[in-house]
């Protein structure tokens, strides 16, 4: 991978290039970058390489800017970006703006080498995968789709899927983009600066908003109740109705707990879990069933569900 | 369902498809596009039901509220689950909570196309190795546009096909039930009522870095069924607190650093 290294012992000897050849990437060329791959991300995506022809081609603006009379310069930086890379594409793209800081400081003389921007590359898509995974699609998203539900549920109108239709674009595009820029205004130190400026504290207020939320729609979604009753003398109760009196939608509260202790604690799958659904709901519906099959009326009392 | 119809829809399955650039990538596609709730509108207003589409949408929306793709690795394949599975249910008139049930059976399908499709993928990576070798960045570019021919294949001609050939059938598949099994169709009911307890269980599991924060979790349940406070109330009440959560938390920190100091 050195080989770069061996390749421009002049240009290292030459120390910093003199400010009058200065090669700074335009405005123009980030916002084109993350453009390209705001669009692009995924589109060759691959279990084996995943994101790497995405990452190239953003990089195709700011390299024509820094290395465009260097045909080996870009050969090089072609081979360096088409490794493995793969984060959370809507904000990882810090590290494509790192990236993109390091490489002018590299066309600029710094002794950079492929391994140093390959490093800082993974060393920033790891945390934000993880990060950006569980701030996106585990908190933001839900909660907008929980809006958009509570709209539009029981009436059915197009108000719901409208609103999130425009609300997600609109505050992911614009984080997308602060955090691109933002990464390349902080080069190296991106991931520092966002530690030391509370960002622990920001995302656990953030999963405090969405747990919330996420027992809101909980309890309004899940349907799970028992038919069972039981008669003393004259005055017949239904379970269901004292549950009711005493913690509305109790059962499905504790099949989600019952799930959720599954997968955390005992490491099910999502299948394993569904399956698990499958198969409560069938026990518990299993007298209906067979009092349906064989016509065996007084067998419908012992549903449980 | 009317040939106008069906391609109408699986040209939404491919616009909306994990891997497909158009409509501002990932963004405006998988997280927008192939959501189910925005599938059940686009659906129903399609095939001429808005109001049933939403509902259907958010139904099947339950399920899959919670659902990540970490590192392409796809649990259950939205793309099918919103663009297959809803717009079958609504030819056929299959209540809500059936067209829930008949929505997971597609994602289970989905994601073996998913697999062939990613795996599939790397030829592409190759063909860049070897213009990387080359220097030749314009070639690297245009793989980029060439890889979605996979995509469109798996994800706006098989569509079209199920869709067009599969319509009726689910209409009579439905019917029959209806008819013939209507203890069948109670089962799937109540299983459609009780899936979304998977989605919102894995919701909690990403969401929560530690079990004691769940208590949260029942703050939002207990709104809901004791304060009967409508959704949009919850998300309001619980921005308040997770700023009030922000400021405490901040104070906390700052009192260990003291208290650490001294």
């Amino acid at each position: 991978m050195s080989d770069t290294m061996i390749e421009r012992p002049d240009d290292m000897a030459g120390g910093p290039t003199p400010p009058t050849n200065e090669r700074t990437l335009t405005r123009g060329d980030l916002n084109r970058a993350w453009w390209i791959w705001t669009f692009f991300n995924l589109s060759a995506f691959s279990m084996e390489r995943m994101q790497a022809p995405a990452f190239v081609y953003m990089m195709s603006p700011i390299l024509k800017r820094l290395y465009s009379n260097d045909p080996e310069e870009i050969k090089g930086a072609l081979k360096r970006h088409m490794v493995f890379f793969n984060t959370e594409p809507q904000t990882g793209v810090i590290a494509h703006g790192v990236t993109a800081a390091l490489e002018q400081q590299r066309a600029n003389g710094s002794p950079i080498n492929d391994e140093m921007i390959n490093s800082v590359k993974a060393g920033i898509m790891g945390p934000m995968a993880g990060i950006g995974d569980s701030m996106i699609p585990g908190t933001l998203i839900p909660i907008l789709l929980a809006i958009g539900m509570g709209i539009s549920q029981g009436n059915g109108s197009p108000i719901g899927p409208l609103f999130y239709i425009f609300a997600y674009p609109a505050i992911i595009l614009l984080l997308s983009y602060y955090l691109f820029m933002f990464g390349y205004r902080y080069g190296m130190t991106s991931m520092r600066e966002l530690a030391e400026s509370g960002f622990r504290r920001i995302t656990s207020s953030f999963a405090v908003l969405g747990l919330i939320v996420a027992g809101a729609i909980g309890a309004s979604i899940i349907t799970l109740k028992t038919p069972l009753a039981y008669t003393s003398g004259k005055l017949t109760v239904s379970v269901q109705g004292t549950l009711d009196k005493i913690f509305p939608q109790l059962l499905p509260l504790l099949l989600v707990i019952f799930l959720w202790y599954g997968m955390r604690r005992r490491g099910w799958t999502i299948n394993r879990a569904l399956l698990m659904t499958l198969v409560i709901v069938l026990i518990g519906y299993l007298p209906g069933l067979i009092g349906a099959i064989f016509g065996i009326g007084w067998l419908q009392a012992f549903r449980i569900f | 369902m009317q040939v106008w119809q069906a391609a109408l829809i699986a040209l939404f399955c491919y616009l909306g498809a994990l891997t497909t650039p158009w409509l501002v990538g990932t963004t405006g596609g998988w997280y927008v596009l192939t959501r189910p709730l925005v599938a059940g509108f686009l659906c129903g207003l399609v095939l001429g039901d808005v109001t049933t589409g939403v509902l259907t949408g958010i139904a099947v929306q339950a399920v899959f509220i919670g659902l990540i793709t970490p590192g392409g690795a796809v649990p259950s394949d939205l793309s099918f689950v919103s663009y297959l599975g809803i717009p079958l249910a609504l030819i056929a008139h299959a209540k809500p909570e059936v067209a829930v049930s008949l929505s997971v059976g597609f994602g289970v399908i989905g994601v073996a196309a998913w697999q062939l499709l990613s795996v599939g993928n790397a030829a592409w990576a190759h063909l860049c190795d070897r213009f990387a070798e080359e220097g030749d960045l314009a070639g690297i570019i245009r793989v980029n546009y060439l890889a979605q021919i996979g995509t469109f294949v798996l994800r706006g001609i098989v569509p079209f096909l199920v869709l067009l050939l599969g319509s009726g059938f689910a209409q009579s598949f439905i019917v029959f039930l209806n008819n013939q099994v209507p203890w069948l169709v109670t089962y799937l009911s109540l299983l459609g009522g009780a899936l979304p307890a998977v989605g919102i269980a894995i919701l909690l599991l990403q969401i929560a870095p530690s079990a004691r924060l769940i208590v949260w979790f029942l703050l939002g349940w207990v709104m809901v069924v004791y304060l009967k406070v409508p959704t949009v109330g919850v998300a309001v009440i619980g921005a308040l607190v997770a700023i009030i959560y922000y400021w405490f938390f901040s104070r906390m920190e700052t009192e260990n650093v003291e208290a650490r100091n001294v």
